[in-house]
């Protein structure tokens, strides 16, 4: 599968929500979109489903323009938005067997349901009214039904919210096995779920893409940029003006048996601080700083 | 992408598993049930106790189901399209299949659902009738009210509520624009604009549905337009991609297919509604200019029939004296067509404006005009189901003067008008005819029944069904009774042949002698669809639900009146006062000519002496209680009505509010004022004396006319004191 983005922007009473967007997807691909609220992942994730149309741009896939052939999307998508809803007065298996014939499923259907109740863990639960079940049920039945086709296409806003860490570790394993063959975008506030699994990292902020790439070179790319200093007792007030002015953000603060610690990215590190190899949420925070600083030029 | 029929089993089968709808289908029967004796449970007094058949069961189950389950599947409708927006579950759904299949599928389902109820309540229905009244089933009523009536309610629900739910995409809004709607079906007069309930109150047990039948197709066929159109319309306004209501317009516009089918339902809905075939606005006698300068001196029909196919064809000679009009106007029936005119022979053309035809004369004083024409008659455009004055049908024939189906002449009518001719129709049927039946002729499966009179008015009606006649003699009168044999039992039951004979007798001593030996009195049952009676001449009909009510009424000729029992006394003493006020007419009206001058009128006199007559029979509490006191009550009440007593404000209503006020005012003024100030009247000299002088004025004014004037001075009374406080 292919999808490509050609200059998409969208635009809400001068407002703009994208930014002339370009990019080009191809399965296999783990894309993990990330990025601040507001940033335009949720809009560009609508776009991609075909249920927001940009304002201008072109969004092809597989060489055809998707307000032409939203059938041919929609046969091979899988999709959880962030925000959703379900049929609460019906068992999980009576909402995946409603799912599974609005996506087409005929042959199979016991067995897809039976995949998609055993990959969310939902078997204990198969039988209860959804209505009975608690939020992080739910999400798993969200997931559920996103991939009871098997989709070409997975497309998940926010998966892993509402989840405990096992549950969290056991979705991203599913959203990577899953992305051997096709191309699954993630979007995420949490850096660790792109970490962990994604071969390909979008940064949006203000409807502009900040960085797409492999999260390795976004990390390089913050090589020299990411330090550590240890202030000593309680004379922190210069560290802390300097963080307002924007000179650097302090990404963690570790109170230490003598002062205390902080992490920071700056785009010019001050001497006084030890490089460290950064994280990627260290990139991640040094992409966005960068990103305001060149805005501000 | 899923297969639809596939799709529209998964949502029936999951609509199913929401229980809400088997509440829905129970909900449906238990009202259809409830439907079947809805007519005991209005205010219509007429139609208490009307005999169950497998006609009205049907028809009035379907009909009360109809009201109340249009609303139910309406709200049932909303929510459902309304679920994902609720539920947030749209982006999900939406994800998998364009939304407007969903919409599709669940609004076919909904339909799926409304077939089933339909089916599911007929049968319920059905296993009443049969079960619990023991009345036997006839198919034709439950198809035609459940599947013509019926379900076309629920379809237009769930079209018109879907369209506006897509319009507005508020659940509030598209439910108070459906239920005005809804209301405005209930109120309306219009047939065409009763499209949940149909404007009929009952299927006539002596005609069928055959007079009605097409004006209830039509009126479904226009608003299955209507509600196509609105759904169509929802679906251009449906919100596309998280826009606007214009911005989702030009997208949804772009489907020529939906573009191009909106239109055409459109244009289809306009076209069926200014098109309508079946009725014209009838003017009443009222707003017709009537030329002094001509009189009618004769009118000769030659009428033929086709009851099957609800047509006539007519050969009409007029002769008039003309005393220097250029012209004469005739009022028509516009679904007659005119094929020929000729004026003293000879072929004219003539001016035609609506329901008016202008005929030039020559300056002679013999004038003679012949009308070839034929066609369907048609309606009142607000009688349709109640008030048709002029229906032609496979099983009825109802025609009286005021549907113009002998064009009226728009002139002064002669002391004594000579009409003589004929009515050809099927053997089956038999005619009743004014004035007297000379000769029967059989024509090839027809029957040619030529009668004459002289009349002292132009109004000529035609009366045929499956009649059974019963010849009455009365003190030297001859009655002729006619009626349909399906209402035997129970004219035999109550005695209704005995109490015409009273009836005859009680004016007769009261009043005087019948107007005429000549000529015997007709007294012909005719459907509901025109209620109450009529008097022309020597025939006067009245409405099929006198002589057709439940055995249950049997028990009002027993002594021992409980207090349920009230309630038919009341009724049957209301039915015996139809027939005794028509016949009243043949005193007053026929015999003599009352010259109206409001409140004087033939009517206040034959509501006067039908109370007399049911006050003898019933008693002073129940002619009271079912006459004196509603007059009372409907006088006092319009007297007091704001726009009556503050005349100078009418001037900010609307014209046709100021008409129906107007109207009301006059029939209260003819038909219970009058009659009041008759019995004060009475109080004042006395019931004897009254009656006496009654008898007297009756006499000295036989086959002439009576003013008020001369009614007071001859009477020795005066206004004043007839004033009713």
């Amino acid at each position: 599968m292919e999808i490509k983005l050609e200059n998409i922007s969208k635009e809400y009473k001068n407002v703009k929500a994208l930014d002339n967007i370009n990019l080009a997807i191809n399965s296999p691909a783990m894309i993990g979109f990330v990025g601040p609220n507001g940033a335009g992942k949720s809009t560009l994730m609508k776009m991609l489903v075909g249920q927001l149309l940009p304002t201008s741009g072109n969004i092809i896939v597989d060489g055809v323009l998707l307000n032409k052939n939203e059938k041919h999307l929609k046969e091979r998508l899988g999709y959880l938005p962030q925000d959703f809803g379900l049929y609460e007065e019906l068992t999980v298996e009576e909402f995946l067997d409603y799912m599974a014939c609005l996506k087409g499923i005929n042959r199979s259907k016991r067995k897809s349901i039976d995949r998609a109740i055993s990959l969310t863990s939902l078997e204990e639960k198969r039988k209860f009214k959804i209505k009975t079940l608690s939020g992080g049920q739910k999400q798993r039945i969200g997931i559920a039904q996103a991939i009871l086709n098997n989709p070409e296409l997975l497309i998940v806003d926010e998966p892993t919210v509402g989840l405990d860490p096992e549950e969290r570790i056991k979705f991203r394993n599913l959203f990577s096995e899953g992305s051997k063959e096709k191309i699954v975008i993630l979007s995420t506030h949490i850096i660790e779920d792109v970490e962990s699994i994604c071969n390909s990292i979008i940064v949006l902020n203000k409807g502009k893409i900040l960085f797409a790439g492999e999260p390795s070179e976004l990390v390089k790319g913050a090589l020299d940029h990411v330090g550590t200093i240890e202030i000593v007792g309680n004379n922190r007030e210069e560290i802390l003006e300097s963080g307002m002015k924007g000179e650097f953000k302090i990404t963690s603060t570790v109170i230490t048996p003598h002062g205390t610690r902080y992490r920071v990215v700056s785009e010019s590190l001050p001497s006084s601080f030890e490089k460290i190899t950064p994280s990627l949420e260290d990139a991640y925070v040094y992409c966005m700083l960068k990103g305001e600083v060149e805005n501000a030029g | 992408m899923p297969d639809k029929l596939l799709l529209i089993k998964n949502e029936v089968k999951y609509m199913f598993k929401e229980k809400a709808i088997i509440l829905l289908i129970l909900a449906a029967c238990i009202i259809l049930s409830i439907g079947i004796n809805s007519l005991n449970m209005t205010n219509d007094f007429n139609l208490f106790y009307i005999r169950r058949t497998s006609s009205t069961v049907s028809f009035n189950s379907a009909k009360f189901g109809a009201t109340i389950c249009s609303l139910l599947f309406a709200l049932f409708t909303v929510i459902n399209l309304d679920k994902d927006k609720r539920k947030r579950s749209k982006a999900i759904i939406e994800s998998n299949l364009d939304y407007l299949n969903i919409i599709k599928v669940r609004i076919t389902s909904i339909i799926f659902y409304a077939i089933l109820t339909t089916i599911v309540g007929m049968i319920v229905v059905m296993a009443i009738q049969k079960l619990i009244y023991g009345i036997s089933i006839d198919a034709f009523y439950y198809l035609f009210s459940y599947f013509v009536i019926f379900f076309p309610t629920l379809l237009f629900s769930i079209l018109i509520i879907s369209g506006l739910y897509l319009l507005t995409e508020s659940l509030d809004m598209s439910v108070i624009t459906f239920i005005m709607l809804f209301i405005k079906s209930l109120k309306s007069n219009n047939y065409l604009l009763a499209w949940v309930q149909t404007n009929l109150d009952i299927v006539s047990d002596f005609a069928g549905i055959g007079p009605v039948e097409n004006t209830i197709i039509y009126n479904r066929l226009l608003w299955l337009l209507i509600s196509l159109s609105i759904f169509f319309i929802g679906l251009l306004f449906r919100r596309r991609y998280e826009s606007g209501i214009g911005s989702s317009f030009f997208i949804n516009i772009k489907s020529k297919g939906l573009l191009a089918l909106t239109i055409l339902v459109l244009l289809g809905s306009g076209f069926t509604y200014a098109k309508e075939p079946y009725t014209m606005e009838l003017m009443s006698d009222l707003d017709m200019p009537i030329d002094e300068k001509i009189q009618l001196e004769g009118i000769y029909p030659e009428v033929e029939f086709d009851s099957e196919n609800g047509k006539m064809n007519a050969h009409i000679l007029y002769s008039f004296i003309n005393n220097g009009s250029n012209t004469v106007k005739f009022n028509i029936n516009e679904g007659l067509k005119i094929n020929s005119l000729k004026v003293n022979g000879e072929e004219i053309s003539y001016k035609k404006i609506k329901n008016i035809v202008e005929v030039p004369i020559p300056n002679a004083e013999k004038v003679n005009i012949e009308f070839s024409y034929d066609g369907e008659v048609k309606y009142d455009k607000n009688g349709v189901g109640s008030g048709m004055p002029g229906y032609i049908s496979k099983y009825s024939i109802y025609l009286l003067e005021a549907s113009n189906w002998i064009f009226r002449p728009l002139v002064v009518e002669g002391d004594i008008i000579d009409i003589s001719g004929y009515y050809m129709a099927p053997d089956y049927l038999t005619m009743v005819v004014p004035g007297k039946l000379v000769e029967v002729e059989t024509i090839d499966g027809n029957k040619k029944w030529i009668f004459e009179y002289k009349s002292h008015t132009a109004d000529i009606g035609a009366f045929a069904a499956k009649y059974k006649k019963v010849q009455i003699d009365v003190l030297n009168m001859a009655v002729e009774f006619y009626y349909t044999p399906k209402h035997e039992e129970y004219v035999d039951n109550m005695q209704i042949v005995e109490h015409i004979k009273d009836m005859m007798e009680y004016y007769t001593q009261n009043i005087g002698k019948y107007y005429s030996k000549e000529y015997p009195l007709k007294i012909a049952e005719v459907s509901i669809y025109k209620r109450g009676g009529h008097s022309s001449e020597n025939v006067i009909t009245f409405s099929e639900n006198t002589i057709n009510r439940d055995n249950d009424m049997y028990s009002v000729l027993g002594k021992n009146n409980g207090i349920e029992d009230f309630r038919k006394v009341d009724v049957y003493a209301n039915d015996l006062n139809l027939i005794a006020h028509e016949m009243a007419h043949q005193w007053w009206g026929t015999g003599v000519n009352v010259i109206e001058d409001i409140p004087w009128s033939s009517e206040g006199l034959a509501n006067y002496f039908s109370y007399k007559y049911t006050q003898k029979e019933f008693g002073d509490m129940i002619s009271s209680g079912a006459f004196l006191q509603p007059w009372e009550y409907r006088v006092n009440e319009l007297k007091n009505y704001y726009y009556i007593k503050n005349d100078d404000m009418k001037e900010k209503l609307n014209e046709k509010f100021i008409r129906s006020l107007e109207m009301e005012k006059r029939k209260a003024e003819l038909y219970y004022l009058m009659p009041l100030k008759l019995l004060k009247g009475e109080e004042i000299q006395g019931e004897k004396a009254f009656l006496e002088g009654m008898q007297k004025i009756y006499k000295g004014h036989l086959l002439k006319d009576l003013t008020y004037d001369e009614f007071l001075k001859e009477m020795n009374l005066d206004e004043e004191a007839l004033e009713i406080d």
